[in-house]
This record gives C-alpha cells, sequence and structure tokens, in this order.
C-alpha cells in the first residue's frame, strides 16, 4: 500500500478513535469496526496505478472531511442526557489564538521547493533523499495541522458566537476552509513525495513526464497553502476586530491587522502602479504583523486576569 | 447558557427524514428488487454515488450516523457477517444492513410511519447492535 493511502487511512482511524473515546466498549468497537471493514473496502474497489493510489488517499481524507461534523453530532446524541463543559471563553480563545501562530507556521511551512522549470530535478532529487520517518513525520505534522485548524474553528466559534455571532462564523468559516485546504495541501505533499521517488526510480522519457507532472503537483501544493494562508489572515482580521469590539483586549492591539491590511494594500498598489515586484516584503511585513496580534492578544486573552469571566456551557441534549 | 444542540431538535421534526437518509432507502429498496437484499456501508455509499452520478462516495461520519437513526428507528436492521465467511475472503467483517417493512413505507411516505417503531422509543440512543 502508497505511503498516500496509509496515511489517509490512519488518520480516519485515529480520528475514529478520537471521537469514539469514553464511549461504552460495544459503541466503540462497532464503530471502528464498521470504519475498518469501509477503509478495507474503498481500498480494494479502487484502481491500480501510482496517481489512482495518491486519488484514493485523497478521497479517503476527503471522505473523512465531510463527515466530521455528522461524526461530532452522531458523538453528542450517544453522550446521553447532557454533556456539560464550563471553561472561560478568554482561555479557550487566547490558546485557539496562540495555537493558530503555530498552524499557520506549520501550514505555511509545506511548500518550501523551488518550482522554477530549471533545478527542478534536483529538488526531486533532495525530496526523494529523506528517509521515510521523515516523510511521515512531515505528513503527521501537517495533517494534525489541518485538522488542528477545522478544531480551532469550532473552538472559536463555540467560545464568542455569542459575543458576535457574524464575525466568529466569518473567523470560523476561514479557519474551516484554511483546514481543509491544509489536509489537501498535506495529501498532496504526499503525493509529490511518492513522484520524487518515482522520478529517482525512473529514466529517458518516463522520468521527463513524472518531473512534469510532480511540478504541476507542486505548483498546486504552492497554490494550496497560499490560500490556506489567506484564508487563516481572513480569519485572523475577523478575530481581531471581535475582540477589540468586544474589549477583550486593548484597542491599541488594532493598529497591527490594520498594519498588515494596509502593507497588503500597499503592495498590491505598488504591484499595479509601478510594476514594481515587492512580494516578498510585503507577503513577511503582512503575515509578521497579524502574528504578533495573534502572539501578544493570546497571551492577553491567556494570562490576564479577568473579573468579568463568563463561562462557556456546552449543553448536549439527546433527542 | 449556551444549548448547543437544541437547535437541531427544533429545526426537525422527529418523523421527517434526511435526503441521505431517503437515499439510503432508496438504494436499498432499489438493491433488494434486483436480489440484494442485504447491503454493507461502503456498498451503500457506492450505490449512492452511482445512482445519483455524483463524484464523492458520501463521508463516513454522515453515512454511517444515517445508518445509525434508520436503525434506531427501525426502518433498517442489522446483523454482523459470519467472521467464517470474512475470514474466507481474508477482510474485516461487514455489517449487513436490510431495508424492513416499516423502511418501505417510510419511503413511500417520505416520513417515518406514525406505527409503534421497532427501536425508536428509547430517549437515549444505544450502538445498536453489539459485535459478536
Amino acid at each position: 500500500m502508497m505511503r498516500t493511502t496509509l496515511a489517509a487511512a490512519g488518520v480516519t482511524r485515529w480520528w475514529t478513535r478520537c471521537y469514539t473515546l469514553g464511549l461504552s466498549r460495544d459503541a466503540r468497537e462497532l464503530r471502528r469496526d464498521e470504519i475498518e471493514s469501509d477503509l478495507w473496502e474503498h481500498e480494494r474497489d479502487a484502481p491500480r496505478g501510482v496517481v489512482s493510489r495518491a486519488a484514493f488517499g485523497l478521497s479517503v481524507l476527503s471522505r473523512l472531511v465531510r463527515g466530521m461534523p455528522a461524526d461530532v453530532f452522531w458523538r453528542f446524541e450517544m453522550e446521553g442526557p447532557k454533556v456539560e463543559i464550563n471553561i472561560p471563553f478568554e482561555r479557550i480563545a487566547g490558546g485557539l489564538l496562540l495555537a493558530m501562530v503555530a498552524l499557520m507556521l506549520i501550514t505555511g511551512g509545506i511548500s518550501g521547493y523551488d518550482t522554477s522549470q530549471e533545478g527542478f530535478g534536483d529538488e526531486l532529487r533532495r525530496l526523494a533523499a529523506l528517509d521515510s520517518f521523515e516523510d511521515n513525520a512531515n505528513a503527521a505534522i501537517r495533517l494534525i495541522s489541518g485538522l488542528g485548524l477545522i478544531g480551532a474553528a469550532a473552538g472559536f466559534y463555540v467560545a464568542l458566537r455569542e459575543r458576535g455571532p457574524v464575525l466568529a462564523t466569518i473567523a470560523a468559516f476561514g479557519l474551516v476552509a484554511a483546514g481543509v485546504l491544509a489536509l489537501a495541501a498535506a495529501a498532496l505533499q504526499m503525493a509529490f513525495v511518492e513522484l520524487a521517488e518515482e522520478y529517482v526510480a525512473s529514466s529517458g522519457a518516463h522520468q521527463e513526464q513524472v518531473r512534469v507532472t510532480a511540478r504541476g503537483v507542486a505548483l498546486v501544493v504552492q497554490g494550496t497553502v497560499g490560500g490556506a494562508l489567506m484564508a487563516i489572515l481572513a480569519s485572523g482580521y475577523a478575530l481581531a476586530v471581535l475582540t477589540v469590539r468586544e474589549r477583550l483586549v486593548p484597542r491599541r492591539l488594532i493598529a497591527l491587522p490594520v498594519l498588515s491590511v494596509a502593507v497588503f494594500i500597499g503592495g498590491g498598489i505598488y504591484r499595479a502602479a509601478a510594476g514594481g515586484n515587492a512580494s516578498w516584503i510585503v507577503l513577511m511585513s503582512g503575515v509578521g504583523a497579524m502574528v504578533l496580534w495573534l502572539v501578544i492578544a493570546g497571551a492577553w486573552l491567556l494570562f490576564t486576569p479577568s473579573e468579568k469571566r463568563a463561562p462557556v456551557q456546552i449543553l448536549s441534549q439527546a433527542s | 447558557m449556551e444549548r448547543f444542540n437544541d437547535n437541531r431538535r427544533v429545526r426537525r421534526k422527529p418523523s421527517a427524514l434526511l435526503p441521505i437518509e431517503l437515499s439510503i432507502l432508496a438504494s436499498a429498496v432499489e438493491l433488494a428488487r434486483v436480489g440484494t437484499s442485504e447491503f454493507y456501508g461502503y456498498a451503500m455509499a457506492r450505490e449512492i454515488r452511482d445512482r445519483q452520478g455524483a463524484r464523492q462516495l458520501t463521508g463516513h461520519g454522515t453515512l454511517y450516523r444515517a445508518l445509525d437513526r434508520l436503525a434506531k428507528l427501525g426502518l433498517i436492521e442489522s446483523r454482523w457477517e459470519d467472521p467464517g465467511v470474512a475470514a474466507l475472503g481474508d477482510r474485516p467483517r461487514r455489517r449487513l444492513y436490510r431495508v424492513t417493512a416499516i423502511g418501505e413505507q417510510a419511503l413511500a411516505d417520505g416520513r417515518v410511519p406514525d406505527a409503534p417503531r421497532a427501536t425508536g422509543a428509547k430517549t437515549k440512543l444505544d450502538p445498536g447492535l453489539a459485535a459478536p
């Protein structure tokens, strides 16, 4: 079985273990056995070939992600009369803002390849030279970061929707989009590694064909990661407005997100008007200002004592 | 105080069937009509995809949550495949489902019939049939 396939099945099993944790043994084993059977049947049903196997891995991940909300609701239904969690929402929001910094860096770190035509073969050789443990560890971290973004979206929505339903929804939507894109990028990255190994093992016309395909995948990964980062930034702006409007963090902190937006707009105008290319500086400055806001605002919410600490209660009633 | 799940109860009548649940029942009835009286989860996902001409298979959570609810309502029933049969095929055991008469009625009506349900009277959902 290919690495992509193994990783997709592994993440599905891991998620199934997560949401069945704490249930009765019968309920837990029943769902796990059923998912195990599904994965086996799906794998057997999938067409053969390198690209087809990668597509199969993506299909499993897609089924996993699309079914996640139903899994969570199913878990609440199984839970019985009620589940209560009392956590100060400032602490949840602060922790999640700090987690966003790590998730942003991990997500952005996926596409670190020079995708220019010249020398791309060397990039593939460098990638193929990495040992499988390193590949698997990278893939696992990236998959966890994608799932983490989706989890952070749920956390922000639950913690902040009473304070600002529209902004909390925008922020959550941005993070879910980023999470899905990050998962897609991680899966594509695994396919990219497979292609790099095939490139090194092949020769002649086939090698050139693999190189072209691999470059296409690498460009898609870059685009997907860029989209994920933009979604995280959009989510961060919504959170910045919400936290300042609700006086959860000092008002002057809004200067950082404003600076970030101004840098991106200024960079765009400069590029359009003067034809200059300042994309690297613009990107680093804009993202840097936002990361700084996430760190300061997150630490403020997490560590500053609050006299008006409203608990978040999650009360689930089985229908 | 936040009531996390209550809005779902307000929006959805207990007798209402979701599109995915109707799709499962319709596919199960169609499969039974052509001689396949029992189906398993993945086969149902594939059947729904083929019937609807969709590109993607139904998500795991969506599919198994819907199957779970249909079983609780008595619209389908399930059993675990004989381990010997699974061992012969060198694969994990399948959980086999079959549409019931109430399920066929529900499909025709587009809603859960008012008649007493096989297992739907429980207020707390249980895991269904335990694996032997």
